[in-house]
């Protein structure tokens, strides 16, 4: 079972999530291809997720 | 057909020939006699009616002799036998639009105004006459109104018919003429309500206007108008014979089976639909509108007739459907009123022209996954039934709901629905068949009124709005989507309806760009009132321009975090403003709390506090800036930045709430979540000219309603300190002396005020209240004695800004179960999902997660927790915030409050993680082991804390206090172990159930016998708002668990039993019951000890 096994998901506007295994990931957002525990999920996200801003609004202040 | 020998009559006739012959000179009148052929002029003709008007008695028109040239006629009109007016009291249909007339008196909003276009030439004379027949013939054209509320029907009536020549004028200006006779305001105790207007175009066609009002007209009635105008025109024949008197259809007897119908059928139902308009709700609308019209897509039309088919639904519930399915689509609402246009038009009034419309209330509800057929289904059963029970006029059926609602819209019903199938009829003179138009009048009946007409080879649907909530182009827009939504729905109509992609708030501005318009739209407006202080708008404006001129001088960027440690007053709302002014985010700090939790709050996310010298000393390391500085830089240059434009994704203020690992969480929130929510939410809807309270602490989200509530709509914001809340009748001076309009409670200090000052609130338009679960049995007692207008109970996390949902309360909606937590407030979504997280049946518990616009952006600098708490949205676009409350949720959308998942609490309103007071007294020297618990107290949670280790209670408490806020210190008790459950984990029902054994207490000193009849008193409330058996004159009520609100019960109750006001703040200072015997001995000398 791989009930307790979780993937990280990002969305269009770069927010990092986490979305039980198997299940069918909502419109609007991805997998980024790591899969585990949900401890294992969220330590990837804590490194990966380094700027918190929606990218709208990295794009309305002229970043990328 | 012998005509009744009438001697009267006989007298009438006699005196018309005689005036007759008088004006003219003549010796003789015939039949066929024309005034003007027979040397009459306009000064004879004016002379003639005059005298006719003495000899018959009625005010007859002055150009009677215009109308009637030829004798014979003018004769028979004036001698008619018919009685001169019958009068009947008004219909309930009537009477709605006749109030409607009288509080707007001249405003077209009930006129129909059709425009006919014609191929060829209008012949004047045979309309003329084809009207005047036709007048004659209906009784509900010779109808008039008259105050204080009688429909009369005259014997008689000639039709006004103007004659216009068109030709040669540009189409602007003939329109203006035309836009200007059809809105020109009826006399409505002049009948006929019909006149006419011919235009001549020469080879254009000519134009035929005809204005009638609603009150003797509808819909139908128009299309038997035309039928019968062509006949009579065309023909040129009698007409049918007068009818003699109106059928009355006045004074239904009211069912009693169908008024409780309409009781059970609407019971708990929203008064306000959050309708999406783009511009801010004005304080006081008038009902300007517009109309945006379209021709129905011919696929649109003809999937309608499928679906009208298979379903065995007429076609107007069909067009029912598609509002609906527009509506949600647009609004997301889940529980719709919209109102209908009922026919009442018996088989006997066939025919007949009158107006035979009753607007009927039609309730849907639209929960998750329904389709156009479920919906279909429900319209077809709610319709019937609506349609049985339909005698109860429309405002008996409001009256019947209580109090509630805004008392600024339209009671109940915000959003209309016509339907008229008019293929069948047309205007048609001589073969010549006109292309009819209705004419919009300016005005609107709703907020949204969606006329339907069916044509004969098209569908026309109008959009009527008004013009102050919607603009032309958001209008356009919101027709053509709900017009989309309808055709996806009947396209699929096995898929679930279309929901809000993005919850729609055209038009919502973020905060600093609406404050600055309020500033510029009324500059000597009062923004503020402080205690004194009073601060414009402008002045507003000017100091938060300085301010963010100031904080970027400072090096200050767009999304940088600014902490504001000051207490609620003109200050810190100013300083909010300017941060906002400089692209910044405020951080509002809690002054209460201590040193070491303020320094985690700030440390890693504030940029820059921003203080005054009542501010409390900053961590060492963060810039700090000093706002008087600000205000007062002599060496200030402008500077062309400020205001930043900031967007709804920046970030608007961070707020910390308490977190299970000791950190605080700092919940970042985005301004498109405060203006989702302010200034005009559904059922939260703040106005121009209200004055809103602002008593709740700054740095608790309850304060953002407040605060951004009163100055988004360009209300007053009354801020009270300390003292105004530190006893119900000081609530009470407060809320009289600002005249406030507009007040949040935590429901704990609502409770209070129920108990002691109800009546405190008389005066209120909207009361808010929330932060725990509300005490049905108070607000029975609130609502039976002079309630405000409006109260609300909200419910939301930070993390979802403030509100999530929301529940009108009425007396007529409160059940004896639990008071509901209610449904999503606008612009926001709301699930109960189960463990598998998909959603649980209706009834079923569920844990709740919230979703839409006001979601806040995360945790600060915490990526792990923000992933973890804020997920995918299976459901729609973005994503949905676990609350960790558990809910039900009924088939209505209607949610209930049933508790927590995990181990947060709410201690007067304060969210409380329990973990976050174990972790701080585990990190405290000496101390093994602890378990915090919450136990349901008389008026909040109680929080009790069991601790192993070497420590002593008194020294733990002592401690804590450094570390934690006042209302996070549990009462503590040190114990030998702590019980562990069958998981191994500490067994916290075990240590509750424990309290509640016999021997826990330790032995106690006896009670002191009361000395006198005050300590005896005093004694007495004192054990009754502790809830203890025993009072000595040294106990501490804040050591005893007495909390800010116990103890504002017990001053109260004091006050109530002896007469006596003590200050909160003077009892606080020494909480002990002895201080406060002699307190009261001191404000009272003359006790009972006068006479023992």
């Amino acid at each position: 079972m791989s009930e307790d096994e979780y993937d990280v998901v990002v969305n269009d506007e770069e927010q990092y999530s986490i979305w039980a295994a198997g299940r069918a990931v909502p419109a609007g957002w991805q997998t980024v291809g790591v899969r585990g525990s949900r401890e294992k999920c969220l330590e990837h996200i804590e490194t990966v997720w380094t700027d918190m801003r929606p990218r709208s609004l990295r794009l309305a202040m002229g970043e990328h | 057909m012998t005509e009744p020998h009438d001697v009267a009559a006989d007298h009438l006739r006699e005196a018309v020939t005689g005036i007759w012959c008088a004006v003219l000179g003549a010796d003789h009148a015939g039949p066929e006699d024309d005034f003007f052929a027979e040397g009459g002029d306009s000064a004879l003709a004016v002379e003639a009616a005059l005298s006719l008007r003495a000899v018959t008695g009625t005010d007859l028109e002055i150009d009677i002799l215009y109308q009637y040239p030829r004798f014979g006629r003018l004769l028979s009109v004036l001698t008619d036998p018919r009685p001169e007016r019958e009068e009947r009291p008004l219909t309930p249909a009537e009477e709605l639009l006749w109030f409607v007339e009288r509080l707007r008196p001249g405003t077209p909003v009930y006129h129909i105004a059709a425009l006919y276009r014609f191929p060829g030439r209008i012949d004047i004379p045979r309309l003329r006459t084809a009207l005047d027949t036709l007048v004659a013939g209906h009784p509900a054209l010779r109808r008039g109104f008259e105050a204080p509320g009688r429909a009369v029907t005259a014997a008689r009536a000639t039709v006004s018919c103007r004659w216009l020549d068109g030709r040669g004028l540009p189409p602007e200006t003939l329109r203006e003429l035309i836009d200007e006779h059809a809105r020109l305001p009826f006399d409505l105790a002049r009948p006929p309500l019909l006149r006419a207007v011919a235009v001549e175009r020469g080879d254009d066609g000519d134009l035929l206007l005809l204005t009638v009002h609603h009150l003797v007209c509808d819909g139908g009635s128009l299309a038997i108008l035309e039928d019968a105008l062509s006949e009579l025109y065309t023909d040129g024949g009698a007409g049918p014979a007068p009818a003699t008197a109106a059928i009355p259809e006045g004074a239904r007897a009211v069912n009693e089976e169908s008024r409780a119908y309409w009781r059970r059928a609407l019971a708990g139902c929203p008064r306000t639909i959050a309708l999406p308009h783009d511009l801010p709700r004005p304080a006081a609308l008038d009902n300007t509108g517009d109309v945006h019209r379209l021709v129905c897509p011919e696929d649109l039309v003809a999937d309608m007739a499928r679906f009208a088919a298979r379903e065995r639904v007429s076609p107007f519930m069909t067009w029912i459907v598609a509002y609906v399915a527009g509506l949600v689509a647009q609004t997301g609402e889940r529980d719709v009123v919209i109102g209908i246009a009922a026919s009442s038009r018996t088989a006997e009034q066939r025919g007949e022209i009158g107006m035979f419309v009753d607007p009927v209330p039609l309730r849907l509800t639209i929960p998750d996954g329904t389709t156009a057929r479920d919906l279909a289904r429900q319209v077809r059963s709610t319709t019937a039934a609506a349609l049985a029970h339909r005698g109860v006029p429309f405002p008996a059926i409001v009256d019947d709901l209580g109090p509630g609602g805004d008392p600024t819209r339209a009671p109940l019903v915000q959003a209309g629905l016509s339907y008229l199938d008019v293929a069948g009829s047309a205007l048609r003179f001589d073969g010549q068949r006109a292309v009819r138009d209705l004419l919009p009048t300016g005005t609107a009946k709703y907020e949204l009124l969606w006329a339907v007409t069916r044509q004969a080879d098209r569908t026309i649907a109008e959009l009527e709005y008004l013009s102050g909530l919607f603009t032309a182009e958001h209008a356009a827009k919101l027709h053509a989507a709900m017009l989309a939504a309808a055709g996806a729905a009947f396209a699929n109509p096995d898929a679930p309806l279309r929901l809000p992609e993005r919850p729609i708030h055209a038009g919502r501005r973020p905060l600093p760009e609406l404050i600055r318009l309020r500033a510029g739209q009324r500059p000597d407006a009062p923004a503020i009132r402080d205690h004194g202080v009073e601060l414009t708008y402008a002045q507003l404006d000017e100091r938060a321009v300085a301010i963010a001129t100031g904080l970027r001088a400072a090096g200050l960027r767009r999304g940088d975090v600014v902490a504001v440690p000051m207490a609620r007053g003109a200050d810190a709302i100013c300083s909010y403003l300017g941060i906002f002014y400089a692209g910044c985010a405020y951080l509002p700090v809690d002054q209460g709390q201590p040193a070491q939790r303020l320094r985690a709050a700030l440390d890693g996310v504030a940029d820059a506090a921003l203080v005054t010298a009542a501010s409390p000393p900053m961590p060492a390391g963060l810039r700090v800036l000093r706002l008087d500085r600000l205000l007062d830089d002599p060496g200030r240059v402008a500077d062309p930045g400020v205001p930043v434009r900031v967007t709804g994704d920046d970030a608007a203020y961070l707020m910390s709430t308490s977190g299970t690992t000791g950190r605080p969480k700092t919940v970042v929130v985005p301004h498109r979540a405060i203006s989702r929510l302010v200034p005009d939410a559904a059922g939260l809807e703040y106005r121009r000219d209200d004055r809103v309270a602002h008593l709740c602490n700054p740095a608790f989200d309850a304060a953002i309603l407040e605060i951004w509530g009163a100055l988004g709509a360009g209300a007053v914001l009354a801020i009270g300190n300390r003292e105004d809340v530190s006893s119900p009748a000081r609530l009470r001076a407060f809320l009289d002396e600002h005249r406030i309009s507009v007040l949040g409670l935590p429901t704990a200090l609502l409770n209070t005020v129920i108990d002691f000052a109800p009546d405190a609130l008389g005066d209120l338009r909207l009361l808010i209240f929330g932060g725990e679960k509300a005490d049905e049995q108070r607000l029975a007692r609130l609502l039976a004695h002079r309630p405000p207008a409006s109260v609300v109970n909200v419910y939301g996390p930070t993390e979802n800004t403030t509100v999530s949902t929301l529940q009108q309360v009425t007396a007529a909606g409160l059940d004896p179960g639990p008071l509901p937590i209610g449904r999503p407030v606008s612009g926001s979504t709301a699930y109960a999902l189960g463990p598998d997280g998909e959603p649980v049946p209706p009834g079923a518990e569920g844990e709740l997660y919230v979703g839409g616009d006001g979601l806040a952006r995360g945790y600060h600098g915490n990526p792990a927790l923000t992933a973890a708490s804020f997920v995918p949205n299976p459901f729609g676009p973005g994503r949905l915030y676990r609350t960790g409350d558990r809910v039900r949720m009924l088939l209505d959308g209607t949610f209930f409050f049933r508790g927590r998942t995990d181990d947060q609490v709410k201690v007067r309103g304060f969210r409380v993680e329990l973990g976050e007071i174990e972790h701080t007294l585990r990190s405290l020297p000496g101390v093994d082991d602890a378990v915090v618990a919450a136990r349901a107290a008389a008026d909040s949670a109680e929080l009790l804390a069991w601790v192993t280790g070497t420590r002593d209670a008194a020294g733990l408490t002592e401690d804590l206090r450094t570390r934690l806020p006042a209302y996070m210190i549990p009462a503590v008790a040190v114990a030998d172990r702590l019980p562990l459950n069958a998981n191994g984990k500490v067994d916290r029902a075990a240590l509750l159930a424990s309290l509640d054994a016999p021997g826990t207490a330790a032995e106690a000193p006896p009670e002191d016998p009361a000395d006198d009849a005050v300590t005896e008193a005093v004694a007495a409330l004192w054990r009754e708002s502790l809830g203890l058996a025993r009072a000595r004159p040294d106990d501490s009520f804040v050591a005893l668990g007495g909390h800010s609100i116990k103890a504002l019960r017990l001053l109260a109750r004091l006050d109530e039993e002896l007469g006596v006001t003590v200050d909160l703040a003077d009892f606080l200072a020494d909480p002990t019951m002895r201080a406060l015997v002699a307190a009261v001995h001191h404000l009272q000398p003359t006790t009972e000890r006068k006479q023992p």
